[in-house]
């Protein structure tokens, strides 16, 4: 009797270790609400990634010279996805994938971008401000290189608000290696509390730019 | 004090409000009462004559009208703030006027602390607290009774009653916050025990992280909503149960933002162009290199809902929203900017916005490469949204060659 006994207090020890096993929580599935909108598609995924406090990117390729279009969005209470999917039913270019616990957006998804551009490695401190560090990453020899090659021409973002400077030497330097140039936007955006970066690429008349802009800093 | 009611009635002499007895007087009643003295009273009357022709002669003692029992306190119970003074007396129902009449003069020198270590009280009835805690306090005196059978006698009156010594706040620091954030708060003031409890509006959760007597350290969550305004904040003496004083406690809600005047000139900072170098932001922050533009710097303030120019600075964790609209550009298939979600931290004393217009370089913008629209902002904090009045109108980039930027506050 007593091996089966153990053996039965072991498999009840293994199913409550089991049962209370941290999960990594779908950040599609957290919740949110927010008011009807007038607004473009990148800037309502932006306000719907930063009310449910998740990070992500967003890639937008567009080939043609239009203005980017205003949507008029109905309110939501509801999970991200909820809300993704009532974006997609009125731009249907938008597809949405879970990375870790952020979200990568992408409109009329490209098998080729700048973004899957290798980089031996990215030195940012956490609380360094986003832009200084994807400026770092756009003067990196690797990422003009294919700039040049892709004859991409880089487009200033809006700078926005400042924010206080990292206390060099009070944090630890974050320097994740070998990473493309999407992975080390990602690094950043989840380095701090959640921020959304904004990669956009657009051909107009012969001449193809990029902006790669920090929506939620 | 001598009166002759005829001579008054013979000679018209009018009284004090200009009222004289009529010549036919003959016969009335009257009334003496002794206006200084409230107690015993040093008024008797010996004789009336009132009519010297037929020698009528009339002796007479008037009814005494003295205060009856119970003789309260002015106040019962009286609350007195630790370390303040409070002052008491004596009221006596006074029949005859059917009123109460203050008779405390009658009741110095008899006051005395049911726990001097609580309370003191002086000869005056002036209590004066000395530790948080309920006493009792009485006084004695002696009055004239109404009890006209037995003569009107003095009689002796011991009044008493509760004391309750309470704390007291005496600053909250900070005295105002931003709403929907939580803050760390210190309360000074006295008597607030070792185990004090801060009473505050329930949508402020309070979290106490250090009590002493006379500081209580915390934090105040503060949700979103709750009333802007002044919000009532007191302490409880747990120990005691009594409670303190109230004081006010500021709820910040973003109305705009101003330009800081302690920054450049007026708010706006020099007009940089470059290029080949660096955009630096208002905390001399590098966040660009290599560019080719033009570019300024905007030190702003965010206010609350205080009527200008009192409005107040805000101080808080918030997300400043940025919107761009009514966007033109002498460059073909630009566009507005997106919005950009900006996050503030407590410990931004001003906010720089950096208008920057230009290329990598070695690229630059053509000679008149430039572009105009409007930022409208407003403050997002957890759920909720606060649209700013601030509406600023910006053109910048390149003008026959010149870099400039322009910022116009089109709406305060």
């Amino acid at each position: 009797m007593r091996p089966i006994k153990l053996a039965a207090i072991s498999a009840l020890v293994i199913a409550i270790s089991a049962s209370q096993a941290p999960q990594l929580a779908n950040p599609l599935e957290r919740r949110l609400a927010i008011d009807s909108q007038t607004t473009t598609s990148v800037n309502h995924i932006s306000a719907l990634l930063r009310r449910a406090g998740v990070w992500g990117g967003i890639e937008s390729y567009d080939s043609d010279c239009r203005q980017a279009l205003e949507y008029r969005i109905p309110p939501l209470d509801g999970t991200l996805e909820d809300g993704f999917v009532q974006l997609r039913s009125q731009d249907n270019s938008l597809g949405w994938k879970v990375q870790d616990d952020g979200i990568l957006i992408s409109r009329h998804a490209q098998e080729a971008s700048l973004l899957d551009t290798k980089l031996p490695e990215l030195k940012f401190y956490r609380h360094d401000a986003p832009e200084k560090s994807t400026d770092k990453l756009l003067n990196s020899p690797a990422i003009k290189a294919q700039m040049t090659r892709l004859k991409l021409t880089l487009r200033s973002p809006e700078l926005g608000f400042a924010q206080l400077p990292a206390h060099v030497g009070s944090e630890e330097q974050i320097i994740p290696k070998d990473l493309t140039l999407r992975q080390a936007l990602n690094a950043i955006a989840k380095a701090d509390h959640p921020r959304v970066w904004l990669f956009e690429q657009s051909a107009c008349a012969g001449q193809t730019t990029i902006l790669v802009q920090w929506l939620v800093k | 004090m001598w009166m002759d009611i005829g001579k008054l009635i013979r000679e018209n002499v009018p009284d004090k409000t200009g009222k004289t007895l009529p010549s036919d007087l003959t016969t009335g009643s009257y009334e003496f009462r002794d206006l200084t003295n409230k107690g015993v009273g040093s008024l008797f009357e010996g004789k009336i004559i009132y009519d010297k022709t037929y020698g009528h002669v009339t002796y007479g003692c008037a009814l005494c009208c003295g205060w009856s029992i119970p003789t309260p306190l002015w106040y019962d119970p009286i609350s007195v703030i630790i370390t303040s003074f409070e002052d008491d007396g004596v009221f006596a129902w006074y029949p005859c006027e059917n009123q109460y009449d203050d008779v405390s003069t009658a009741f110095y020198n008899g006051w005395s602390s049911g726990a001097p270590s609580v309370v003191t009280v002086d000869y005056y009835g002036t209590h004066h607290g000395a530790a948080v805690g309920s006493t009792t306090s009485q006084t004695y005196g002696v009055l004239q009774s109404n009890n006209v059978h037995l003569m009107c006698p003095t009689h002796g009156f011991t009044p008493s009653g509760s004391v309750n010594v309470t704390p007291v706040i005496t600053s909250i620091s900070p005295g105002e916050a931003l709403i929907g954030n939580t803050v760390a708060i210190s309360i000074s003031g006295s008597g607030f025990g070792s185990n004090p409890n801060i009473l505050a509006p329930s949508a402020i959760t309070v979290t106490i992280q250090s009590a002493r007597d006379n500081q209580i350290d915390a934090t105040f969550a503060i949700s979103n909503s709750i009333a802007p305004g002044n919000q009532a904040i007191g302490v409880t003496n747990t120990q005691s149960g009594l409670n303190s004083n109230l004081v006010s406690f500021y709820v910040q809600v973003p109305t705009t933002l101003i330009r800081d005047s302690d920054y450049g000139s007026g708010g706006l900072g020099p007009v940089n162009v470059i290029t080949d170098g660096s955009v630096i932001n208002i905390y001399g922050d590098t966040i660009k290199t290599n560019q080719c533009g033009v570019y300024e710097n905007i030190g702003y303030l965010l206010v609350d809902q205080h009527t200008p120019p009192l409005a107040e600075a805000i101080y808080g964790n918030y997300d400043l929203h940025e919107h761009f609209s009514n966007y033109s550009s002498t460059v073909q298939n630009q566009t507005a900017p997106n919005d950009v979600d900006n996050p503030i931290v407590l410990a931004q004393t001003i906010l720089g916005d950096t208008q920057y217009y230009g290329k990598n370089a070695p690229s630059c913008p053509g000679s008149n490469d430039n572009e105009t629209f409007d930022q409208s902002l407003s403050v997002i904090i957890g759920t909720s949204t606060y649209p700013l009045t601030i509406v600023n109108h910006i053109q910048r980039g390149f003008y026959s060659g010149t870099g400039n930027v322009t910022v116009t506050i089109t709406n305060p």
